[in-house]
């Protein structure tokens, strides 16, 4: 079976399917055993969905990189001040944290070196 | 709006993973009633965190529903709230008054210990049409809300605020408790509700939850700890790992440690903003101190509002 990112349960769709199952594993009507297989098919469905079904595309411009960091494959940047255009809206924000996983599938990502 | 896409996406998963561990959980001898369940919590979770534009014609309903249910919106104000009409005879400033609505039914709930002859529910949770995408359904519901409160203010037309009004309801359910009884137990209740439950959304879904029988019995204690916090990352917890790293300098000359400072400082700057980007990366290159990401498949959470993208570049100094 394919592995998939665990990166999006952090995304707000994410968090509220592992807070919707936590309380269904408090109330005793499911086990975590089968909480982790939702998740997994999480994993699976979102980046499926993303991969097929979005054609945005955005740029991030002028932004000050405050913070970067490269470690297990996985680069985060923190960017103060950074313009977004998706599209024709236009966004600014005066700090954003960008958390990136290599594109190449995890079992690529030659765990043999580490 | 640009973000118009994301209910669509959203609502894809949440159907697509529901449709997938059907098996899983025949396999595991759950019952197919708890799916319907989490599909329920599941979307309005994802609705109330106004991350997104919900379709126009569930826009109504869930906008009676926060009021009737007495969901602060407050918490997460949406920057353009979608233009819906409102249920005039109940005001969004009473929606605290609404939340002792909530209350007080669970009083009435809680007092039939062997849960025969249930109070009728002034609201009703919307996991229940959940599933049932008809438009019959929701105009239904909204009727019955209307009427529902219609009925209250007719046996309560002598008292102005609708927290007597909730008060008479239950007096005519035919609890003859006292009214300062009722105060306090109410008082008690919010402020246990509080307490107990930190999201203003899990009071109407554990209400379901409460309702509804374990379908099997518990096959672990129920007080495992959830496998995944919401707040962590687990597999790259990159700045719990620096803090771990900082902890070894403590011992020794931990404030004027430079290593600590920026450490720090960096960890904190990081963990307490809101707006992030989960996304793939193709290409991260550097020449000098301008850096070029090419990135795919984001998720991004920017002002309390999401947004998605297949291929993002992005172009920054340091």
């Amino acid at each position: 079976m394919t592995h998939y990112y665990e990166l999006y349960r952090r995304s707000s769709i994410g968090m509220a399917l592992t807070d919707s199952l936590d309380e269904l594993i408090q109330s005793s009507h499911i086990d975590p055993q089968l909480a982790m297989k939702v998740l997994l098919q999480f994993d699976k469905s979102i980046t499926e969905a993303l991969e097929t079904k979005v054609r945005t595309k955005a740029t991030f411009k002028q932004g000050h990189l405050h913070t970067y960091r490269f470690c297990d494959e996985v680069w985060t940047f923190i960017i103060k001040d950074p313009n977004f255009k998706l599209e024709h809206e236009q966004i600014h924000v005066d700090k954003i944290k960008i958390v990136a996983c290599n594109a190449k599938k995890p079992g690529d990502a030659e765990p043999a070196k580490n | 709006m640009s973000n118009s896409i994301v209910y669509t996406i959203y609502n894809s998963v949440i159907n697509d993973v529901i449709e997938n561990v059907k098996k899983d959980f025949e396999d595991s001898g759950v019952d197919e009633e708890v799916l319907k369940i989490l599909h329920g919590i599941w979307k309005e979770k994802v609705k109330s965190a106004r991350v997104a534009p919900w379709e126009q014609n569930e826009g109504i309903l869930e906008e009676t529903n926060q009021i009737v249910n007495g969901i602060s919106s407050t918490s997460n104000p949406y920057p353009q709230p979608p233009q819906m009409p409102q249920n005039d005879s109940m005001p969004k400033g009473e929606t605290a008054a609404a939340n002792l609505s909530i209350l007080a039914t669970q009083t009435i709930i809680s007092d039939n210990s062997n849960g025969v002859g249930r109070a009728p529910q002034p609201y009703l949770p919307q996991i229940k049409n959940g599933n049932g995408n008809s438009l019959s359904s929701t105009t239904d519901n909204i009727t019955k809300y209307g009427m529902m409160y219609d009925n209250q203010q007719t046996e309560a037309s002598h008292n102005n605020t609708v927290v007597d009004q909730n008060l008479s309801y239950i007096q005519t359910v035919g609890k003859q408790q006292q009214q300062q009884e009722i105060d306090m137990y109410i008082e008690q209740r919010i402020k246990e509700k509080e307490r107990q439950i930190p999201r203003t959304l899990g009071e109407s879904t554990r209400e379901v939850l409460t309702q509804l029988p374990p379908q099997q019995p518990p096959q672990q204690p129920p007080q495992q700890p959830p496998q995944q916090p919401p707040s962590q990352q687990p597999t790259y917890d990159l700045a719990s790992r620096e803090s771990r790293q900082t902890d070894v300098f403590s011992g020794e000359d931990a404030i004027n440690s430079d290593l600590d400072d920026t450490d720090d400082e960096g960890a904190t700057e990081g963990e307490d903003t809101q707006n992030i980007i989960l996304c793939l990366y193709d290409k991260v290159t550097r020449t000098k101190n301008k850096w070029k990401c090419q990135l795919k498949d984001g998720i991004m959470s920017v002002n309390g509002r999401d947004f998605l993208f297949q291929k993002g570049n992005g172009d920054f100094e340091f």
